[in-house]
């Protein structure tokens, strides 16, 4: 039998909650599959390299990890996330990132993309999957294609992790101080799982001995339970999560504070961060933003996140604060100063780029005269 | 009425709304502030449903809103067509002076012959400017339409009003033998159809010598989104080789607007968005590939609050600059190419 078709999986993809689903289907269909493995230097130094300068980090990240694929694999497994809940859709970056991954990798991959949009229902789910591995599979597409439509039935289903790097769970059990803080991570998995980009702040913080609560430890029925707080239902999958997460632990009293990591320049956290900092102000918890990008340094994580650790561990207890929240805003990636940046050596060409090094500061004069 | 954003617009909306919200959250929120501080008790704006942003302002603002204590009255418009009984619910509660249907048809006409004038005249503007001969002349000629039309009541008048000043515009000493560059601008429509918040960038283009071909007018956009909902199906279906998804916002009509223009022989394009501008990040990726397979150069610009016009305005001069050079080249190339008979080169008509 011919040697198998080695599939390779972008790593963002493996901590999405949802990645068993076409784990199955390909490992059925007979392909041999290989994630493209942890983030590097070099995997974020690729990702700049061929995606453009207002990409967030996520997106950059995924552009590096198909990159770092490049003459290892037949094909990369990139699927067009659209909607997975019925409901909320993914950013429209998720919609697009075939498009702009084809549009500068295209003649080095070549992407293997179903269109998994479940308004549409499984069967079209379904039909999208079997459609792009056509010609491709091998033997086993039948039993594939039988088990394919409980699978992508499960969609609606979050799996937990069994990738985190520090487990939620063994943060708790492993006998942390009783009276260390309880934090709530606020954040994309694909952000708070990636060890390189959210420069361990899990594993930090249980090292701190804080108890880490993460998104996913919050059930269906806790995420359910607030939706009434919102005159709309926020757009995107993931933002719809995480601001429920912030909203539940702020009405259960479950943590001492919350600590949302983002990306800089994130279009859905725009509007997420805000919701979780007003609600975390009205329930006076204290909430730190950490925005992050491939510029930000670890010290400046670091010292922030133990000052707020710090701050949480004084009060005897951790109990909360009436009112006062310690809202510490200013994104960590030295935006607005003069950073040495080891990944981006291109200055601000007039036009802003995220990373400010080497901006001309008159630059940025008033938005507007008001011509005459 | 909100009144011409402006500075003091901005800084309100900058201090209010969230650090990476785009330019349209900040600049309506800090609208709807100064609107309240002038004694607007209800807000009238509009909703939406996604993919990007837009639709969720209004519920984000609420929410900022009242987090700043002024707990205004939000009467936000779903899109009407999905949203018919919801609309009409609306309108019947705004409508105090219950004014008949049909005499609201009536209201609105006029206002449409106005904004249909005023696009008229901005078109010829943009035509006019790179021929004059006598600097300024035109900007000067468009000016005095826009006060006519302002000035004129009822449709009749405004359609004379808008005759006359593009009379006046046509009437400006132009030179007929100019072959401008000729740049289409694409992007997401806030940034498109408010100069002051792309820093009159259409004029400093004007200036340049360049002839500016907008792919929306405020009129083509209503009768694109309000009346038939996603209205700008040419310029999706040339994008679908590139970017077959809806990604919301203008990202499908950036990418295809720039395959029309590439082939209608445009010399270059410009997309403009606001910084963190979801839709236009993905065209912006998308754009390169087509920039390359249509042999067209593409300029991007995120714009926002610390966007600096010193610093767009060379950016604008390199890429006219580089555009001329680029004409010039193309039509020598053909000449050549006739004297000695070669097979000619596939020059952009
Ligand atoms: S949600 Fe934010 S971080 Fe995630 S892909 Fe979209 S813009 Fe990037
Ligand atoms: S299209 Fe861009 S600028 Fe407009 S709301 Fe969406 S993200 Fe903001």
């Amino acid at each position: 039998m011919a040697s198998s078709l080695l599939i390779g999986i972008p790593q963002s993809l493996k901590y999405f909650g949802f990645s068993r689903v076409w784990e199955s289907f390909l490992a059925e269909s007979g392909f041999d599959l290989v994630y493209s493995g942890p983030t590097t230097k070099d995997v974020v130094d690729k990702g700049i390299e061929c995606s453009v300068s207002e990409a967030c980090l996520p997106v950059k990240l995924i552009h590096g990890e198909v990159a770092s694929l490049e003459g290892k694999v037949d094909r990369v497994f990139l699927p067009r996330l659209v909607n997975i809940s019925g409901t909320t859709v993914f950013c429209p970056k998720f919609l697009g990132m075939p498009d702009m991954v084809r549009a500068s990798l295209g003649n080095k991959v070549e992407l293997l993309s179903p269109r998994i949009d479940l308004r549409k229902g499984p069967r079209d789910v379904s039909r999208s999957f079997l459609e792009s591995v056509r010609g491709l599979g091998e033997g086993g597409m039948r039993a594939a294609r039988t088990r394919l439509r409980d699978l992508v039935a499960s969609l609606r289903i979050p799996q937990d992790f069994d990738a985190a790097p520090v487990a939620a769970a063994a943060t708790v059990a492993d006998g942390t101080p009783e009276d260390g803080p309880t934090i709530g991570v606020l954040g994309y998995p694909y952000l708070v799982e990636n060890e390189y980009a959210s420069m361990g702040l899990v594993r930090k913080l249980a090292g701190r001995g804080v108890r880490v609560l993460k998104v996913p430890d919050v059930s269906e029925a806790d995420l359910a339970s607030v939706s009434g707080e919102f005159d709309k239902q926020v757009f995107w999958y993931f933002s719809d999560r995480v601001v429920k997460a912030g909203y539940h632990w702020c009405r259960a009293g479950a943590v001492d504070g919350l600590i949302h990591l983002t990306a800089f320049g994130c279009g859905p956290d725009a509007i997420a961060d805000k919701l979780l900092e007003l609600e975390a102000r009205r329930s006076g918890l204290p909430y730190l933003t950490v925005s992050v990008d491939e510029c930000s340094g670890e010290a400046g994580v670091v010292t922030r996140v133990e000052a707020f650790v710090d701050m949480l561990t004084r009060v005897p207890g951790g109990q909360r604060y009436g009112g006062m929240n310690h809202n510490v805003e200013s994104d960590v990636s030295a935006y607005g100063a003069v950073s040495s940046c080891s990944h981006c050596a291109n200055g601000g060409n007039g036009e802003r780029s995220h990373c400010a090094a080497g901006t001309d500061a008159t630059d940025a004069q008033p938005w507007h005269q008001v011509r005459p | 009425m909100p009144l011409e954003p402006t500075q003091r617009t901005l800084n309100l909306g900058t201090k209010y709304g969230p650090e990476f919200a785009c330019l349209p959250l900040k600049i309506t929120l800090g609208t709807y502030m100064e609107g309240i501080q002038r004694g607007a008790d209800t807000i009238v704006t509009s909703g939406g449903v996604g993919p990007c942003r837009a639709g969720y302002y209004s519920a984000l603002h609420k929410k900022i809103l009242s987090g700043v204590g002024c707990d205004v009255r939000m009467v936000v418009f779903e899109p009407p067509m999905s949203h018919k009984r919801d609309t009409l619910a609306k309108v019947k509660m705004l409508n105090s002076a219950h004014l008949s249907g049909l005499s609201i048809i009536e209201l609105l006409y006029p206002v449409y012959a106005e904004l249909l004038a005023l696009d008229h005249l901005e078109r010829a503007l943009r035509r006019a400017m790179p021929r004059e001969t006598v600097k300024g002349a035109s900007e000067a000629g468009y000016k005095k339409g826009v006060e006519m039309v302002f000035a004129a009541a009822g449709t009749r008048q405004i359609r004379e009003a808008e005759a006359e000043g593009l009379r006046l515009l046509r009437s400006t000493p132009q030179d007929e033998t100019a072959d401008p560059v000729r740049i289409g601008m694409v992007g997401e429509i806030y940034v498109l159809l408010e100069p002051a918040s792309n820093l009159y960038m259409e004029r400093v283009l004007g200036e340049l010598g360049a002839e500016v071909h907008k792919s929306m007018y405020l009129t083509n956009w209503i009768m694109g989104n309000v009346v038939v909902e996603g209205g700008g199906f040419s310029a999706r279906k040339a994008a679908a080789k590139y970017l077959p998804e809806m990604v919301g916002g203008h990202g499908q009509d950036s990418v295809g607007n720039t395959v029309i223009y590439a082939e209608q022989g445009l010399d270059g394009v410009i997309q403009l968005a606001p910084f963190t501008c979801i839709p236009e990040i993905v065209a912006k990726a998308v754009l390169a590939r087509v920039s390359e397979e249509h042999s067209i150069p593409v300029l991007s610009f995120f714009l926002d609050e610390q966007t600096g016009e010193a610093g767009m305005r060379t950016r604008l001069e390199a890429f006219v600059d580089m555009l001329k050079t680029r004409k010039a080249g193309a039509a020598r190339a053909v000449s050549a190419s006739r004297n000695n008979k070669r097979e000619p080169l596939r020059v952009i008509s």
